[in-house]
């Protein structure tokens, strides 16, 4: 089981969303961190076939997605960034509908349709009208259907927005359980998220990949670049202009800083151990900085 | 199961313990679901379109065959017979326009980007949406037309012209329209182009009397919009047009 994807480019008129992305996914999790506006949903749309590439092939198994479109799309599960949805359908019809639209027989849908809303945990709101579903209830929704057909590839487009942190753990558990011989492509802007579930991570920024791996591996790579220090409060502001903070705790009079650098940032500053959150930072300073 | 597969299945020794008959069991199952998944029916996509149609939509039209039926019988029975042929276009025209909403329902509800990744895709689903809402305009038509032999004294083929024409045209416009607006279509859009619509076929209806004009025009109108009608639906069902301009 292999998705293969070979110099993936992706431009609008003048703007480059993909610029010559390629990557191999076996089995396992892997999240996609990105900023805004680096390409992701891109991405994802078109290794589900929304949208085609400029140049560059997706291929899985060795054939080509484009070419095979029926047989890779009955193996796919989507959820899409903006998940949309028919409001004035319950839970239980959206999940028949789509589990008739992936082909799947009628009685065999309605158990599995069942199973997947106990599983996110919607069995009991199943025959509510889904415009009355809170956020996080519909993106549950969202989840569950792009799993009705057991798929070999599933990709979720930031899946845990709106999820509470309960929900979020239910959300991992999920992933986890179900990832046994799947490829599992998510991209959230919850890092934690992405480090609990992740088997590897991929950075995509400004349409390139610029590195991927286990999220042990990428935050060595920042190895020795996180600091910490104090500062006095009216100096906080001169250090905050200067220098890349994941982080600030007041304590008094005093500020404790987390300061991404390359270089000692204060003569006291003492090197700390990075996180992915710190490596999110790094890799996307200009967001962080605006 | 024939003599050739007990032949073939003597040779596998399957063993008896719990853990290879559930081995076995729940390969039997993968293979179900696997086969269940590679199954391509265009019925069962043609039958479960029809399921899950909103029967709102069905009962409008319904209502639109009732209602017009009553018109056409007992209020306006004794009015020239170009009146009773107006407002039979009009209703069906409002047929075109609820068969639309529903048809392009995926584009505003923002269904369409997830309905393109599944099985069925967005394409082949607007397509057996087109047939059933097709034939059952076809229908609408044809039995207005046949009830409608009863209160004027107009050929049954003429009749059918008369409201084939208008709806074709309904159709191209309503169908070029929501082509262009498709990715940025919302209800709102959908209602207020489709009034406007409307509005235009009663001004022209009234403004010139079309029922004047030779059949035999009537004949080539309705070839030609029929052509023209084919060129579009074609255009919009074809796969890369799907695509959105992010």
């Amino acid at each position: 089981m292999q998705l293969e994807l070979k110099n993936i480019t992706k431009s609008y008129d003048d703007t480059i969303a993909l610029n010559d992305v390629s990557f191999l996914l076996e089995p396992g999790v892997y999240g996609l961190l990105g900023s805004n506006g680096s390409g992701k949903t891109t991405l994802f749309r078109i290794i589900s076939g929304v949208l085609k590439q400029t140049t560059g092939t997706v291929t899985y198994n060795q054939e080509d997605i484009r070419a095979n479109s029926d047989t890779f799309r009955s193996i796919l599960g989507f959820l899409p960034q903006d998940f949309s949805y028919y409001p004035d359908f319950t839970g239980m019809k959206f999940m028949l509908y789509i589990a008739a639209l992936k082909g799947i027989n009628k009685n065999f849908a309605k158990k599995r349709c069942l199973e997947l809303l106990k599983l996110v945990g919607l069995e009991e709101v199943k025959k509510k009208k889904i415009k009355k579903y809170s956020g996080g209830m519909k993106q549950r929704l969202g989840i569950a259907q792009a799993m009705i057909n057991d798929p070999e590839v599933l990709i979720l487009d930031e899946p845990t927005v709106g999820l509470d942190p309960k929900e979020r753990v239910r959300f991992r558990n999920l992933i986890s359980s179900f990832s046994k011989n799947k490829i599992v492509i998510l991209s959230t802007h919850i890092v934690s998220d992405i480090e609990y579930i992740a088997d590897e991570i991929l950075v995509l920024n400004k349409g390139t990949l610029e590195n991927r791996g286990p999220s042990s591996e990428l935050v060595e790579t920042i190895h020795g670049y996180v600091w910490e220090t104090e500062v006095e409060n009216d100096k906080l502001n001169e250090m905050l202009m200067e220098h890349l903070i994941s982080n600030q705790k007041h304590e008094g009079n005093r500020t404790v800083l987390r300061i991404i650098s390359k270089d000692k940032p204060a003569p006291d500053a003492r090197q700390v151990q990075p996180t992915l959150e710190d490596l999110y930072l790094y890799y996307f300073r200009e967001e962080a900085e605006r | 199961m024939g003599n050739k597969m007990i032949k073939k299945m003597v040779r596998y020794e399957i063993k008896a313990d719990e853990a290879h008959r559930q081995l076995v069991i729940d390969l039997g199952k993968q293979k179900i679901n696997q086969n269940q998944l590679r199954r391509y029916s265009l019925f069962s996509l043609f039958c479960s379109s029809l399921r899950f149609t909103r029967m709102r939509t069905w009962l409008i039209q319904f209502s639109l065959l009732l209602l017009t039926t009553f018109f056409i019988t007992k209020a306006i029975n004794n009015e020239p017979s170009v009146l009773i042929i107006q407002c039979v276009t009009v209703a069906i025209i409002f047929s075109a326009i609820f068969f639309t909403e529903e048809l392009f329902q995926s584009f505003t509800t923002g269904m369409w980007e997830l309905e393109q990744t599944l099985k069925y895709d967005l394409r082949q689903h607007i397509i057996t949406k087109l047939l059933i809402f097709g034939i059952a305009d076809l229908c609408l038509i044809i039995c207005l037309a046949l009830i409608c032999q009863g209160t004027v004294a107009i050929p049954f083929w003429q009749i059918i012209l008369y409201l084939l024409v208008p709806f074709n045209i309904a159709c191209i416009v309503l169908f070029s329209l929501f082509t262009i607006w498709r990715n940025n279509l919302t209800s709102f859009v959908f209602w207020i182009g489709s009034g406007l619509i409307l509005m235009g076929a009663i001004i022209l209806i009234n403004a010139f009397n079309v029922y004047e004009i030779r059949i035999a025009y009537w004949g080539i109108a309705f070839m030609l919009s029929s052509a023209f009608l084919g060129t579009i639906v074609t255009e919009m069902i074809r796969t890369k047009k799907w695509e959105a301009y992010y």
